[in-house]
């Protein structure tokens, strides 16, 4: 029997955070019922939220395990090596971040792909980087661990929640709802005591020791 | 700048600290891209007609750094440029820091260069006031008349037909005979007076400084 938030289906998780950028890789932080070493590629499901990505740090003490996951497979922050690309007819963005992705181990999907010009230098450095010059702020991690480079699917969130509080200084709302899989960032949600329909920006589910969840969604305005 | 400019101490402990760094230098990744790179020469290809700029292959002198090919050399300020030698060093830079956009711009302090070339969209000067016109070897050119004050004589080498003087009309003192217009010319002696003016003939330049080539 799985549980309700666990990883790999199987690995129950006591307590955690689950921090969900617009922009850049997801991260959590949970503590594990259990000692044993866990598999470096792992799924984290809560309710009908399921992410895949890699132990990035991870240690057992006093009968639990904490781990600290990254979305994809972790490689990002490796670091890659130099490479030039020149093609008078122009080099597509999808080759070169495509190269980079592959070689530390990560997928990418570019929505639209355009010429970055007649020529590309790629230095050493960690392979974030070569995304951040190429992308800028356009590059998110989708629930399967693909990165992609484009906007964030435009939804709109329908299954029942309950706002339980805002904060008009931080922008930001407290959720409780039993679909946390649909609080993505990109998604358009609306309750009858907060007005105008708001888009997700951030988002963090914080797993608490009773079993509840807790989401904090911060909105792009 | 990589991890290995970080000095061996205490701060490669600090996991915050390479934490902190590791951000900076991602959202600053552009920076390494304004430092000028040094490079060597391993090929280079000459301008042609369809492609007017000197491109090369250039061998990074860094490990940070890839090798590049056909790299543009930017011209110097008047126009000109130079075919530097294979295994020179070159200063490989980015304009604006963009990483599309590299280029050759210093050449070797020390190695000689191959060829320079100097060009201009309509004129090569040299020297602070030069003004006077420049001949090339095989132009055709102004050679002049001399002009004479005081009178001359000519004295005709034959009276024969054929080996006269030319003329282009009969002078006075000489016969129409003797003038034989439209034959080759006869050997004689021409005594001048005064040199008095030097006007407008055409001639051909014959020699030129082998250490300079004007196109």
């Amino acid at each position: 029997m799985s549980a309700y938030a666990a990883l790999n289906g199987t690995l129950r998780i006591i307590s955690g955070t689950i921090s969900i950028p617009y922009y850049g890789i997801w991260v959590a932080e949970v503590v594990l019922a259990l000692t044993a070493e866990i598999p470096a590629m792992v799924t984290l499901g809560v309710g009908n939220l399921s992410l895949k990505g890699a132990v990035y740090r991870s240690a057992s003490y006093a009968g639990a395990r904490s781990a600290l996951i990254v979305g994809g497979a972790g490689g990002w922050n490796d670091d890659v090596g130099p490479a030039s690309y020149q093609n008078d007819s122009g080099i597509l963005l999808s080759l070169i971040l495509g190269d980079v992705a592959k070689a530390v181990g990560e997928t990418v999907q570019v929505a639209t792909d355009t010429s970055v010009g007649t020529a590309f230098v790629r230095r050493r450095g960690p392979a974030v980087n070569v995304m951040r010059q190429l992308a800028g702020d356009t590059w998110w991690m989708r629930e399967d661990g693909t990165t992609i480079v484009g906007p964030h699917p435009t939804t709109t969130i329908t299954s029942p929640f309950t706002l339980e509080s805002f904060s008009g200084a931080k922008g930001s709302y407290s959720i409780a709802s039993e679909s946390p899989g649909d609080w993505m960032p990109g998604a358009i949600f609306q309750a009858p005591t907060m007005g105008d329909p708001r888009t997700v920006s951030y988002v963090q589910h914080t797993l608490e020791n009773d079993g509840t969840v807790r989401t904090e969604v911060l909105a792009t305005s | 700048m990589t991890q290995k400019d970080i000095p061996p101490g205490p701060s490669a402990l600090d996991r915050q600290l390479v934490a902190f760094r590791e951000l900076v230098r991602g959202e600053l990744a552009r920076l390494a891209y304004m430092a000028p790179w040094e490079y060597r020469v391993a090929k280079v290809r000459a301008p042609s007609a369809q492609e007017p700029r000197v491109l090369l292959d250039v061998t990074s002198t860094t490990t940070d750094m890839p090798d590049l090919i056909k790299c543009p050399l930017r011209r110097s300020m008047f126009g000109g440029y130079a075919i530097p030698k294979v295994g020179s060093s070159v200063v490989v830079m980015f304009l604006n820091g963009d990483p599309t956009k590299y280029y050759a711009d210093s050449l070797d302090p020390i190695s000689d260069v191959d060829i320079a070339q100097v060009l201009a969209a309509s004129k090569i000067r040299l020297g602070a006031s030069g003004s006077a016109a420049a001949a090339r070897k095989g132009d055709t050119v102004h050679g002049g008349f001399i002009l004479v004050s005081g009178g001359g004589t000519i004295i005709p080498p034959s009276t024969a037909p054929g080996a006269h003087l030319c003329y282009p009309a009969t002078p006075a003192g000489l016969s129409a005979a003797q003038t034989d217009q439209g034959a080759n010319p006869g050997s004689g002696i021409l005594a001048l007076g005064s040199i008095t003016d030097i006007t407008a003939g055409f001639g051909t330049v014959t020699g030129g400084s082998s250490k300079t080539e004007i196109e």
